[in-house]
């Protein structure tokens, strides 16, 4: 399974990379995932499977490293190696390459994105804040992305953010970006193992926890010196491993239990190697049950961070940017999400719906329509559509989206009353009934 | 991924939490020891007809106008078993001042006869007293009120037996003749001798049917001709013709013209908003207001309704009470008859997820001025954790307290144990039992008993209590408006008889004044188009306001 390392937006040309060490990153990222499946074999073959998957990953890291020691070799190029150490996870060897990198070329706007994803890597969001500013500021108008960087990096300054969601305002009104679907997605990805790799979570239980900390932390050589250690004499506590809280939080969902569950997630957190985003949604929905929309917001941003080429993950953090009065925020996430699929009508659907919110109905009209003329079957945008000329007073028009809505609806209605009726039939049974 | 986030995102309702915040007023519990003996019948059965399932409701009346709210709750029944449908008993308690009520219900003639539903009280001959109205599934009844403490069945003479399974109502002076007309909502046409068959019979499991798998009913519109009968015009109203799966209804005036108008919540159907345009003419204008379906453009199963002015701004607001995973909704009134949808920017919207919601009432708990919402829930089907992840049938009662007039925040955990019990809830009703200026609440429980929870410390803050007494026949003012003014805050009541789900509350109309000791300014706009003001009525009274004759009466608060 390969990693996907997207550059797509970079101008630099990393040939020597793209020819030797992505192929290494692919094996051993290939190793990681089999060490993922072999934590859930049968135990007497799981210790096996665990050492094999390990053993792999070693010769891989070897390989990588020795593709590294290439790249230093021949590559003069700071923007080359620093690349390569960065996926690595040597953070620091990164930053001093782009560093090296800048201070030849000042304005290389590309390269101080590289280093700004660095930077908040290594936990500095100020300095973070302020290369990706430099970087937009050297960057082509067009370049949206980042834009949408700057516009939600809450160490920016303020002036800042409200310029760069100025320009992401002005491009959605213009549409000029939703012309043409993109070639390759949007967000750079420097973490060599990408979050959403399985399809769903995969958490340690207690004889691997350290190890996948250290992985989900780019730590790979620590890991693999973690995955060797004989396992403890003492027994682990069962009820207090990843896993358990995972299981354990997946069951107080089922009943009910929103606290209790949200803590259990929250601690399996420690130890996820794969689906890290797909658990702060569930962290960030029981928070928005509990009545704790700011932690909503949190876990989000962290997904989206560990996800940012999945719109999905762009349009729920715009609903909790939403939900707590938050336009802008929700605003740009919306963005993000049109430029990986500017075609996608529930997107614009999306956006009319915050205008609407805002009580902005005639720019609200202007992205209904969009999304109707992407799916003109879609109902829940011709109602908003529908709504906002309404409140703008074309009743006309909005009198014929209405009827053109509530044909659709009743029609939609009538078939789930034929497909409920025919489901009560008790030659038939199933379920749905159960389910309104 | 998309299918392993639908997996973890599924929540449902939160168990009991005890520990309280005693900064907050608490709700405590009362039931046994005010002597309400009520245990709701639903007939439970394995035939599983669906009206086991969605009763009962309550309301506070202060049937012998002593100046005491008592309490009347409909009791459910059987289809399945004669035996158990015999068992069944509304229940009338007279407050006795306060503490404690007594059942009253066997002197007073009030008798079960169907499957009841729902209840809602006024005053339809205009003898000063107020008159009982019970919907059921089959013929409804009328009680008329002879003053005495007993009951006459009137329904006949009257004329307002509906028989098909109704389930909220209301009483309005719709046509403006000055005296009370009578609006029911009817749910499903459902074979009261038959369940079909709802389920999976290779796991032998049987469930409620969903209510699509019934024909719809129109609302039945019941016009008083002033002599004890009522005229049926459903018809001729423009409302007979819109069948949809009514449960809840609430009438206010949304758009100040002086005609009452109608939202009818329905159950997986668009939710109706019947724009009265005189003459007791009807057009419903739900989806252009709205408030039909949900801002994605979908129905939702619309259970309870109130209206209040939550941010004050002088317009009405919405709420209204759905299933699991819909959100309770919130429409906020904006101008010219429309509403926005802010049922997630309200913070109501989250928080209701993993309920099924039914009773709800817009009160000021706390009487710092801004309308709070009180929700009862509890699932429809017994059986729900089998079907639905992260579903509960009882579950706990929300409380969500306004902070800054545009947003709520969820604090049922925190004002009490009584609000984290979890129950199977459907009526809820707001009253002020004790008069000691602070709002207490009914809550009618299926299969289960009721809950009567008095509201400690709601009233450290000021309030007053505001009784109107119409000239006319509508002697209760239902209908009117009253809208008070302190300093630069203006609040608005309606007076309502019928709303929340199958309940009414108390018809006077409570205002939180917060550290205020008085209203600078009290403005009732009658249901005859007259217009009364009062100014400086000192705060924590009860004050009674004759149509044309000011205030008459003022009692301070009991405390």
């Amino acid at each position: 399974m390969p990693a996907k390392i997207c550059v797509a937006s970079l101008a630099v040309t990393m040939t020597v990379w793209a020819s030797t060490a992505s192929a290494q990153v692919e094996t051993f990222v290939y190793a990681v995932a089999q060490l993922a499946q072999a934590t859930a074999q049968p135990s007497d073959a799981r210790a096996a499977a665990i050492r094999a998957a390990t053993n792999r990953m070693a010769n891989a890291l070897a390989e990588w490293d020795s593709g590294i020691a290439t790249v230093e070799r021949y590559s003069e190029r700071h923007v080359d190696r620093g690349v390569a150490y960065r996926v690595r996870g040597r953070l620091a060897d990164a930053l001093r390459e782009f560093d090296a990198a800048i201070a030849e070329r000042p304005n290389a706007s590309d390269v101080q994105l590289l280093r700004a994803l660095t930077l908040d890597s290594m936990g500095q969001p100020e300095d973070a804040a302020r290369s990706f500013a430099a970087a937009w500021a050297a960057a082509d108008r067009s370049d949206l992305v980042k834009a949408y960087y700057v516009a939600t990096r809450a160490a920016a300054s303020a002036a800042d953010r409200e310029r760069a969601h100025a320009q992401l305002a002005e491009a959605y009104r213009q549409e000029s970006f939703t012309a043409r679907l993109p070639t390759t997605l949007p967000f750079l990805v420097l973490d060599a193992i990408p979050d959403n790799l399985l399809g769903v979570p995969v958490v340690a239980a207690g004889d691997t926890a350290h190890a996948f900390a250290l992985l989900a932390a780019g730590h790979f050589n620590e890991a693999v010196v973690a995955l060797r250690q004989p396992v403890p004499a003492a027994p682990f506590d069962d009820a207090d491993t990843p896993l358990s809280h995972f299981l354990r939080a997946q069951q107080d969902e089922r009943i009910g239990e929103v606290a209790s569950a949200r803590s259990h997630y929250q601690k399996a957190m420690t130890g996820a190697l794969f689906g890290r985003g797909a658990i702060n949604v569930a962290i960030a929905r029981l928070a928005q049950v509990e009545g704790d929309p700011s932690a909503a917001v949190d876990a989000l941003t962290r997904a989206v961070r560990l996800n940012p080429n999945d719109p999905y993950f762009h349009k729920e953090l715009a609903l909790a940017h939403a939900s707590e009065g938050h336009v802008e925020g929700a605003f740009c996430e919306l963005m993000a999400a049109l430029l990986i699929d500017p075609r996608d009508a529930t997107t614009h659907a999306a956006i009319g719906q915050l205008f609407l919110d805002a009580e902005r109905d005639e720019d609200a009209v202007r992205a209904f329509n969009r999304a109707l003329t992407l799916e003109p079957d879609a109902f829940e945008a011709r109602y908003g559509l529908a709504t906002a000329l309404t409140r703008i007073g074309k009743t006309s028009e909005a009198r014929e989206q209405l009827e053109q809505f509530e044909q659709a609806r009743r029609s939609a209605q009538e078939q789930r009353r034929r497909d409920i009726a025919s489901d009560v039939d008790p030659s038939r049974p199933t379920a749905q009934g159960a389910v309104r | 991924m998309r299918r392993a986030l639908v997996a973890l995102v599924l929540v449902s309702a939160s168990g009991l939490v005890p520990h309280a915040d005693t900064a907050l007023p608490q709700f405590v519990d009362i039931t046994q020891q005010a002597g309400i003996t009520f245990r709701h019948t639903n007939g439970a059965s394995a035939d599983k007809h669906l009206v086991e399932t969605m009763g009962s409701g309550g309301l506070f009346f202060d049937y012998d106008g002593d100046g005491w709210i008592d309490i009347f709750i409909v009791d459910g029944g059987s289809l399945a078993d004669a035996s158990v449908a015999r068992r069944a008993q509304h229940r009338l308690y007279h407050n006795r001042g306060g503490a404690t009520f007594e059942d009253v219900t066997e002197r007073s003639g009030i008798r079960h006869r169907e499957y009841g539903m729902g209840t809602c009280a006024g005053d339809y001959d205009g003898d000063g007293r107020p008159d009982l109205y019970i919907t059921n599934d089959g013929p409804n009844v009328l009680y008329r009120n002879r003053g005495d403490g007993t009951f006459t069945d009137v329904t006949t003479v009257a004329r307002v037996g509906e028989p098909r399974w109704s389930a909220s109502c209301a009483f309005a002076d719709l046509d403006r003749d000055g005296d009370l007309d009578l609006w029911v909502v009817n749910y499903v046409a459902a074979d009261r001798s038959h369940s079909p068959f709802c389920g999976d019979t290779r796991v032998n499991v049987r469930f409620y049917c969903h209510p699509l798998r019934y024909d719809p009913l129109p609302s039945t519109v019941y016009r008083n001709e002033g002599n004890g009968r009522f005229s049926d015009v459903s018809a001729a109203s423009g409302v007979g013709a819109l069948r949809s799966n009514g449960l809840g209804v609430v009438v206010s005036d949304y758009d100040n013209d002086g005609l009452p108008d109608v939202f009818v919540a329905n159950d997986t159907m668009p939710n109706f908003l019947f724009r009265n345009t005189g003459n007791l003419r009807f057009v419903e204008t739900g989806l252009a207001a709205g408030i039909a379906v949900g801002a994605d453009g979908k129905v939702r199963a619309g259970m309870g309704i109130d209206t209040g002015d939550y941010d004050a701004d002088g317009r009405l607001d919405l709420v209204i009470t759905n299933l699991d995973f819909e959100m309770h909704t919130v429409h906020r009134g904006l101008e010219r008859g429309l509403f926005a949808y802010s049922t997630v920017e309200s913070g109501v919207g989250y928080p209701t997820l993993p309920f099924v919601g039914f009773g709800v009432a817009f009160f000021d708990f706390d009487n710092d001025a801004q309308l709070d919402i009180a929700i009862a829930n509890g699932h429809i089907l017994d059986n729900a954790p089998q079907f639905r992840a992260g579903s509960t049938y009882a579950q706990r009662k929300l409380l969500f307290r306004n902070t800054t007039m545009r947003r709520f925040v969820e604090v049922g955990r925190t004002t009490g144990p009584a609000f984290g019990v979890t129950g199977v809830s459907r009526g809820l009703a707001a009253g002020d039992i004790d008069n000691d200026g602070d709002l207490d609440l009914l809550v009618t429980n299926n299969g289960q008993a009721a809950e009567l929870l008095r509201n400690d410390g709601g009233n450290r803050a000021n309030s007053l209590l505001v009784r109107l007494h119409g000239a006319g026949s509508n002697t209760d003012a239902i209908g009117a408006r009253v809208r008070l003014v302190t300093g630069s805050r203006t609040q608005i009541r309606d007076i309502k008889a019928g709303t929340s789900y199958l309940s009414q509350n108390d018809l006077r109309a409570h205002f939180g004044l917060g550290n205020t000791s008085a209203a600078e300014r009290i403005d009732v706009l009658w249901p005859s188009g007259r217009t009364e003001t009062i100014t400086n009525v000192m705060a924590n009274e009860t004050i009674d306001i004759e149509e044309g004759k000011s205030v008459v009466a003022q009692r301070p608060f009991a405390r």
